[in-house]
């Protein structure tokens, strides 16, 4: 059975003063319908990049490789031979844009604003789009979803316009859903409630739903699966409560360890030296390896995957392959 | 028990924009911290926490109540006491690049606050290595400008400006936030380090649970502008009284509190 | 759904590299009109510069019996109904017109961002008094004004700068005081402030230098609306003598004549050193927007 969604060797690069650096290198992804992938890291990761290359919003500058392909429900939309999609983007793929982010005209009623799409991708028109706009705003969760229509965007809540944006995304009943930070900008309340609703969605609607964060309480709470990024790389990948409770990769162990336990208040946390490299200073072998307290001469050389047990969590890093012995 | 920091019924009020009704951020609020101590101030967006941090300070003035800093009330000090007072508390700020003059290098945003403050010329090179010493930056970093650095660097930068004037409050307004996980932990070991070494008081302003319940000794919740609950971080997020506090606990994701 | 970037939380943090002020100033230099402006702008003020050098003939210089020359390799542009060399007089007649655009561009400049900065920062009853100030200029035609003002005082080069600047200082005056507004809640500004500095360090060190961008861009393109309305008063016979507008006026005189260089070539100055202004502003525009700025 082929994946929703399938990516491999994803590479985007940017230009900088030397020439071009990969933001996003080598990134293999694969989604099942029904299934909540959670692409965490840290700012710089490449998450976004990765996810914007899905959905072909990539700012102007960005080259991606040739050898690149992106698939998603069987359809090559990204590589060799691939179809040119231009209803790609709320069609197939809905993206979830950041509340505050400006994805919302804050002039335009919120009814316009989903009708346009829901218009130009369903092929209805006149009382059907209307009935049509108020079926998402129910279905987001919103009560009185035809107030919610004629209301602006300013007339809304932090929470509601999350909603709406996340209807939005539906309107143009996409099998991949993007969601970029959909509740970093939202109190703890709020953003259970949404995350709640992304999850039921993914399940009634039988979604596969990317979710970029950098919370990995998010993770651990919402996705079925995670892939960890840094600089540009997936480290490592696998189900999320597998992944959380026993980490393979030592950088996935550093991110963890660095959080508050809550046990020993005001003690120095186990915080990870040195910083993230840059794209462009980012040499051969395990990205990793200048921030890993147990690098080994090995580590000059890039890391394959390897397979974890039989959970299907799977790490670059040559220490689990000497663990396996 | 000596309070370094005494907040009695505090009320600040905003006058509203056009026509529109005044808006009540804090509605009398009471706290204390003593000396050495942190006191952790938990709340939602727009309860109030940012306001009360600056009021402390006397950067908004507030519409009833009092503020006592080491004996002394805010509201009765002159412009030599106002002065002696920013000399004894600073603030550092969640966002490190809105809280950095863009156009300045770094070497000259801390020279200036020890040149306000009286450092002579010649000794303002030695203190701008030692601060930065102090925050763990290295010294060329005073030819750089803000957008030239990483978040975390920019925020030590800040913490750096904050201590330029040997504080001995420091209000710190979601100064982690902003931050990645692995640079947080950074930065909050630095914070606590300083306040070992320094003997500082901090007012730790956040909305994050885990992070408030590992920085403080005490926790105040604010709710629109009130106290609703006041303790010990494990008494109130491990068994919190009020039913604001309750929903708090039970909104905290698991791994951003795990108690 | 709109083609916009999505914007992630973490636009403050990204790669050093791609962001920064290098990149955008280098972006002025990257524009190819931007640095054509450029070039015409040194160019034109060189020429002023260095007029009395470059000038073949002294601009004054009369000689009725070669009146009304034709171009020719002795009078490159001609000469005028009193024999006097029109290449001359249009590289001093470029001290006059650019030197009177820029002088009062410069003055309104510094009049405007200290009144709008000092309003916009202290509120109250000076933010008031500013800009009443400035709606009081603002509801007088400017020309009639000028015209006006100038009939009574008789044309010289300080009436006409004054005068100008004091009709323009209202849009920087504005400008500053807009962005002095937005930048005073700012946390840098809070900091300042937490940290004991004084009012006029405040202004002066953090928010008029970071408020300055946008007044600069419209100084800019305001010279070159400067140098036109400086031509169309001296065109009215308000000028200077040697002001573009008043060789353009004498060219006028004698169009019918037939001496066509008299009126074009004053004409395309005026023409060509708006444009080049317009140019650099635009340009400017573009280097300074924090939108233009590349994020990832």
């Amino acid at each position: 059975m082929s994946s929703l969604l399938r990516v491999a060797d994803l590479t985007v690069s940017f230009p900088d003063r030397h020439g071009r650096a990969p933001v996003v290198q080598g990134v293999q992804l694969s989604l099942e319908a029904g299934e909540i992938l959670a692409l965490v890291g840290e700012s710089g990761s490449g998450k976004t990049v990765t996810a914007l290359s899905l959905v072909r919003l990539l700012p102007p500058g960005a080259t991606v490789a040739p050898e690149s392909v992106v698939e998603i429900g069987g359809i090559r939309v990204l590589g060799p031979g691939a179809t040119p999609a231009r209803h790609l983007r709320g069609g197939t793929v809905g993206v979830v844009f950041q509340e505050g982010s400006g994805a919302l005209n804050p002039v335009r009623r919120i009814g316009e604003q989903l009708r346009e799409v829901v218009v130009r991708h369903r092929g209805v028109a006149g009382a059907e789009a209307g009935r049509e706009v108020v079926r998402l705003l129910e279905e987001v969760g919103l009560p009185e979803p035809s107030r919610v229509a004629s209301s602006f965007p300013h007339q809304l809540s932090g929470g509601m316009r999350q909603r709406v944006l996340i209807a939005l995304a539906l309107a143009g009943d996409p099998r991949l859903l993007v969601a970029d930070e959909p509740t970093s900008a939202l109190d703890a309340r709020v953003q259970l409630r949404i995350l709640a609703l992304i999850r039921e969605l993914t399940r009634t609607r039988g979604l596969g739903t990317l979710l970029i964060t950098h919370d990995l309480g998010v993770v651990a709470h919402t996705s079925d699966r995670v892939a960890v990024m840094y600089a540009g790389r997936v480290l490592e990948e696998g189900r999320a409560d597998q992944l959380l409770r026993s980490p393979g990769h030592p950088y996935t162990r550093g991110l963890l360890a660095a959080l508050p336990s809550g046990r020993q208040r005001k003690a120095p946390l186990a915080s990870m030296p040195g910083r993230m490299p840059p794209p462009g200073l980012r040499g051969a072998g395990c990205v990793f390896r200048d921030r890993c307290s147990q690098e080994r001469p090995r580590c000059r050389e890039e890391p394959d995957w390897v397979s974890l047990g039989e959970t299907g969590g799977r790490v670059r890093c040559w220490l689990a392959l000497e663990a396996e012995g | 028990m000596s309070n370094l920091l005494e907040v009695r019924d505090l009320a600040v009020t905003f006058p509203g924009h056009r026509g529109s009704e005044p808006c009540a951020a804090v509605r009398g609020v009471s706290l204390a911290i003593a000396r050495g101590e942190t006191l952790g101030l938990v709340g939602e967006s727009g309860a109030g926490k940012t306001t009360i941090g600056r009021a402390v300070l006397g950067l908004v003035r507030p519409s009833a109540g009092s503020i006592q800093f080491d004996g002394i009330d805010l509201g009765s000090m002159d412009q030599v006491g106002l002065q002696r007072f920013r000399r004894r508390a600073q603030i550092v700020f969640q966002d490190s690049m809105e809280s950095l003059n863009p156009r300045m290098r770094i070497g000259d945003v801390l020279r200036e606050v020890l040149m306000v403050h009286g450092t002579p010329r010649g000794s303002r090179p030695e203190e701008v290595r030692a601060l930065l010493e102090r925050v763990g930056l290295p010294p060329g970093i005073v030819e750089l400008r803000p957008h030239e650095l990483s978040a975390g660097q920019r925020q030590r930068v800040g913490i750096a400006r904050a201590l330029a004037v040997s504080p001995e409050l420091v209000v710190l307004d979601e100064p982690v936030s902003a931050l990645d996980v692995s640079v947080r932990a950074q930065v909050m070991n630095l914070l606590l380090t300083l306040q070992s070494e320094l003997a500082l008081t901090y007012l730790f302003i956040s909305h994050d649970l885990a992070v408030v319940h590992h920085m403080s000794d005490r926790i105040t919740v604010v709710h629109e502008g009130k106290v609703v609950e006041e303790g010990p971080p494990d008494v109130v997020l491990q068994q919190p009284a009020h039913p604001y506090t309750r929903a708090l606990t039970d909104s905290a994701l698991p791994w951003t509190v795990r108690m | 759904m709109d083609s916009r970037t999505a914007v992630s939380s973490d636009r403050s943090k990204a790669p050093p590299l791609l962001a920064g002020r290098v990149a955008r100033w280098s972006s002025l230099g990257g524009n190819r009109m931007a640095r054509l402006g450029l070039m015409g702008v040194g160019v034109a003020a060189g020429l002023a510069l260095l007029a009395p050098m470059l000038a073949p003939h002294d601009p004054m210089q009369t000689d009725l019996t070669r009146n009304l020359l034709a171009p020719s390799w002795d009078h490159l542009l001609g000469t005028d109904q009193l024999g006097r060399d029109v290449l001359s007089r249009l590289l001093h007649g470029a001290r006059v017109s650019l030197g009177i655009a820029l002088l009062s561009g410069t003055l309104s400049v510094v009049i405007g961002v200290a009144l709008g900065a000092l309003g916009g920062y202290l509120g109250g009853w000076v933010d008031s008094v500013v800009m009443r100030m400035v709606d009081v200029v603002l509801a007088v035609p400017r020309l009639v004004l000028l015209v006006t003002v100038i009939a009574i005082v008789q044309p010289s080069v300080t009436a006409i700068v004054l005068l100008l600047a004091f009709t323009q200082w209202p849009a920087p005056a504005r400008l500053i005081r807009a962005e002095i507004l937005s930048l005073k809640e700012r946390d840098f500004v809070e900091a300042a402030r937490a940290l004991g500095y004084s009012r006029t360090r405040i202004l002066l060190r953090h928010l008029v230098p970071n408020a300055l961008s946008p007044v600069l861009v419209a100084a800019t393109l305001g010279v070159s609306h400067t140098v036109i309305l400086e031509s169309g008063l001296a065109f009215l016979g308000l000028g200077v003598p040697l002001s573009w507008g008043t060789l353009l006026l004498s060219g006028q005189a004698n169009l019918l004549t037939g001496a066509w260089w008299l009126s074009v070539f004053p004409g395309v100055a005026i023409a060509l050193v708006a444009i080049a202004f317009n140019l650099v502003g635009d340009g400017l525009r573009d280097a300074l927007d924090p939108r233009q700025e590349v994020r990832l």
